[in-house]
C-alpha cells in the first residue's frame, strides 16, 4: 500500500536522523562513496515504500539496517569475485551493532569538522574533496593530478588522521586511544 | 585501540587494503565489538567530513580563498554543494519519488512544476494545442508544449528552484509535467540543464531517443542528432539509462562523455587533462602573454576577482567589446574538451547574443565547437563552461569573447582555461 500523503513528512524528519548513518553502513561494505550512493538511494526507496509496515514497531534505525543489509548483500552478490568484499556473515553482524553516534554527537562533531577542515592545507583538503564530494577513486584522482596512486593514497590517510586527531582535540577528546 | 588496528580500518574503508588485510580485518571485527565500534565511527567520520567539506566549501566560496597554483580541478572543493551528502541523499529519495512504483499518485505537497522563459529572441516558438506562438520573456510554459528555439538560445526558469534550463540553437523540445517529474524529451538539437537545488520529491529527467538521463543534481548539456545522442556532464553527476539497457544503468560523473548510438549502445568516455597546452590559461603571469586581443584593447583587463590563483581576463563590453585568444597544438582526429570558468558581471541591452567559447581550425576558421552563456543561464557566480571538439588540423584556436549586436553589452570575468584529451 503506499504511504498516506501526510506520512511523507515524518518519514522524511526519522530518515534524516539515520540516513548518515546508512550511508556509513553501506560505505564499510563498498569502500566506494559512489557506490554507497547509490544503495543508499535503491535503501531509500525500498524504505519509503515500505513505511507503512513499520508501523513504529521496534527502532526507526533497526529497521532500515534490516533493508540495508539486504541490499548490500544483495550488492556483494552481484560483484566480481576476484575483488574481496567482507563475507555475507560480516555485513550481517556489522548490521547488527549499535549506533556509533547520537545525532546530537553527530552535529557536534560535524561542527568540529568544519573548523578542522579549513585548517588543513590547500593540497589534503583537495585530495580529500575530490574523493568524498566527487566521489572519485584514488586512481583517478592521482591521473587528473599528475601525481602518483601511493602518494595520494597517503595523503588520504594523512588528512582522515589529521582531521580525527583535530576533532577529538576540539573536542576534548585527546588524540585517540 | 590499537593503532595498527585503526590503520587497517582506515585502510580499508579508503580501499587501499590487499586482500590478505581485509581477511585480517574480518577476522579482528568477528572477535571484538570495540573494533567493530571503531569501524563504525570512521565510516560515519566520512559521512561527517563529505558535509562539512560541502558545507565548508560554500562559506569559503564567499570568502574566496586564494589559491597560488592551477590546480586541475579546483572547483571540486570550491563548488561542492551539488555533491552534498545531505542534499545528495535526499535527491537520490526524490528520484525514487518521482520514478519508484509509488509514484503514479501526485504527492500533494509539491508545488507544481513553473516555467517560465527567462530569455528568447523573435525567431523562437511555441506549438500548443495546433497554435503556434512566439516565445516571449515572461511566458509561461506548460506539459505538452512542443518548443522550437531557432536561430538563438532559448533559457527557461523552472520555479523558485534555482534550475535553468537552455534549449540551444535550433533545438526542438517536447515539455512534460507530470508531477512530480518533469521530463523534456529532445527531439533535436541541444539542452543544458543547470538543476542544482531541486526541491525532494522532485525530479527532471532528460530522453533521447536512444538515453534517458536523470537528475542528481547536477549541471549537463545534451545535444541529440541522427545517429547519436551526446552527454557532457560539466558538474555533479547523472544517471543514464540507455536504451540498450542490457547493461543497466550508468552514473556519467564530472567531466565525462557519454555518447549512444542509434542502437542506444552507450559509451563513456573520461578526459584527462594536458597541463601547459593552453599558455597561461589562468593569467597568473600577471599578464596576458599567450593569448591574442580580438578586439580594441580598452575593453579588455587584468581582475585581481580571479576564479583562482591572483588574476583573471576581464573583458568589458560596457567600455568597448574585447576577446582573447589562442593558438594551441593538436593532434588530428582527437577529440579535446576545452574548459574556462565565467563569471559574468553584468549584463545590459536587448539585442541578441552572449558571451562565447569559439574553437575553431586554425586554417580554415571552421569552427569545431561553440559554447555560448548569458547572465540568465549563469547567474552571478563563478561557472564552468566546455567545448568539445575533434581537432582537423595540427593547430586549433580557442576565442572568448562577447558576441552580440550592437545593443547588447557584458561585463565578464574569464580565469583557468584548460584543456583535455578524451582518448
Amino acid at each position: 500500500m503506499k504511504p498516506p500523503a501526510t506520512t511523507h513528512n515524518e518519514f522524511l524528519s526519522r530518515y534524516a536522523d539515520v540516513r548518515r548513518g546508512l550511508w556509513a553502513y553501506l560505505l564499510t561494505i563498498t569502500r566506494d562513496p559512489t557506490e554507497a550512493d547509490d544503495l543508499l538511494q535503491e535503501v531509500s526507496t525500498i524504505l519509503w515504500s515500505r513505511f507503512d509496515q513499520w508501523e513504529g514497531r521496534g527502532p526507526f534505525r533497526n529497521w532500515c539496517m534490516v533493508v540495508a543489509r539486504n541490499v548490500a548483500l544483495q550488492w556483494i552478490a552481484r560483484q566480481d569475485r576476484r575483488r574481496k568484499l567482507f563475507s555475507d556473515k560480516m555485513v550481517e553482524l556489522l548490521a547488527e551493532d549499535p549506533p556509533a553516534m547520537t545525532p546530537t554527537v553527530q552535529q557536534q562533531r560535524l561542527d568540529a569538522l568544519k573548523q578542522c577542515v579549513s585548517e588543513l592545507d590547500e593540497h589534503p583538503r583537495q585530495v580529500i574533496a575530490m574523493k568524498y564530494l566527487q566521489g572519485m577513486r584514488a586512481k583517478d584522482i592521482a591521473r587528473t593530478l599528475g601525481r602518483s596512486l601511493g602518494s595520494v593514497e597517503m595523503a588520504l590517510l594523512r588528512a582522515r588522521r589529521r582531521l580525527r586527531a583535530c576533532v577529538n582535540r576540539r573536542l576534548g577528546e585527546g588524540e585517540p586511544r | 585501540m590499537n593503532e595498527q588496528h585503526r590503520m587497517l580500518i582506515l585502510r580499508v574503508l579508503e580501499d587501499q587494503a590487499s586482500p590478505a588485510e581485509i581477511s585480517r580485518l574480518e577476522q579482528l571485527l568477528a572477535e571484538q565489538p570495540e573494533l567493530r565500534a571503531e569501524l563504525s565511527v570512521q565510516a560515519l567520520d566520512a559521512a561527517l567530513i563529505r558535509d562539512a567539506l560541502a558545507e565548508w566549501g560554500d562559506s569559503s566560496m564567499r570568502a574566496a580563498p586564494a589559491v597560488e597554483a592551477e590546480p586541475p580541478h579546483p572547483r571540486s572543493w570550491r563548488r561542492p554543494a551539488m555533491a552534498a551528502a545531505c542534499v545528495l541523499s535526499v535527491l537520490l529519495l526524490g528520484a525514487w519519488l518521482a520514478f519508484g512504483p509509488g509514484s503514479s499518485a501526485p504527492e500533494p505537497a509539491y508545488e507544481p512544476w513553473t516555467l517560465h522563459v527567462r530569455s528568447a529572441l523573435p525567431g523562437a516558438r511555441l506549438s500548443r494545442g495546433g497554435q503556434i506562438l512566439d516565445l516571449t520573456v515572461g511566458l509561461e510554459l506548460r506539459g505538452g508544449d512542443e518548443l522550437l528555439s531557432g536561430q538563438q538560445p532559448v533559457t527557461i526558469g523552472v520555479g523558485a528552484q534555482n534550475t535553468h534550463i537552455t534549449l540551444g540553437p535550433d533545438s526542438r523540445v517536447d515539455l512534460a509535467t507530470q508531477e512530480p517529474e518533469l521530463q523534456l524529451n529532445l527531439q533535436s538539437g541541444s539542452v543544458l540543464i543547470d538543476a542544482q537545488t531541486q526541491q525532494p520529491g522532485r525530479s527532471i529527467s532528460v530522453r533521447t531517443p536512444t538515453m534517458t538521463m536523470r537528475v542528481v543534481g547536477t549541471r549537463f548539456a545534451v545535444s541529440a542528432g541522427a545517429n547519436e545522442t551526446v552527454l557532457d556532464v560539466v558538474e555533479g553527476q547523472v544517471r543514464v539509462q540507455p536504451r540498450d539497457d542490457s547493461a543497466g544503468s550508468l552514473l556519467v560523473r564530472q567531466g565525462q562523455r557519454a555518447v549512444a548510438d542509434r542502437q542506444g549502445r552507450t559509451t563513456v568516455i573520461t578526459f584527462n587533462p594536458l597541463p601547459g597546452l593552453i599558455v597561461n590559461g589562468g593569467f597568473e603571469s600577471g599578464d596576458l602573454q599567450g593569448w591574442q586581443q580580438t578586439h580594441h584593447d580598452t575593453g579588455l583587463s587584468l581582475s585581481t576577482e580571479a576564479f583562482a590563483g591572483r588574476f583573471a581576463a576581464r573583458m568589458n563590453g560596457f567600455v568597448a567589446k574585447a576577446g582573447i585568444e589562442q593558438l594551441f597544438v593538436t593532434e588530428p582526429g582527437k577529440l579535446y574538451r576545452m574548459q574556462a570558468h565565467v563569471r559574468i558581471l553584468r549584463q545590459a541591452g536587448h539585442d541578441w547574443g552572449s558571451f562565447r567559447m569559439l574553437v575553431s581550425d586554425f586554417s580554415t576558421w571552421d569552427t569545431l565547437s561553440e559554447t555560448t552563456v548569458t547572465a540568465a543561464e549563469l547567474g552571478p557566480n563563478w561557472r564552468p563552461i566546455e567545448a568539445t571538439f575533434r581537432a582537423v588540423d595540427t593547430r586549433t584556436r580557442v576565442t572568448l569573447r562577447q558576441f552580440s549586436g550592437d545593443n547588447m553589452q557584458m561585463d565578464v570575468l574569464v580565469d583557468n582555461i584548460g584543456i583535455a584529451s578524451g582518448e
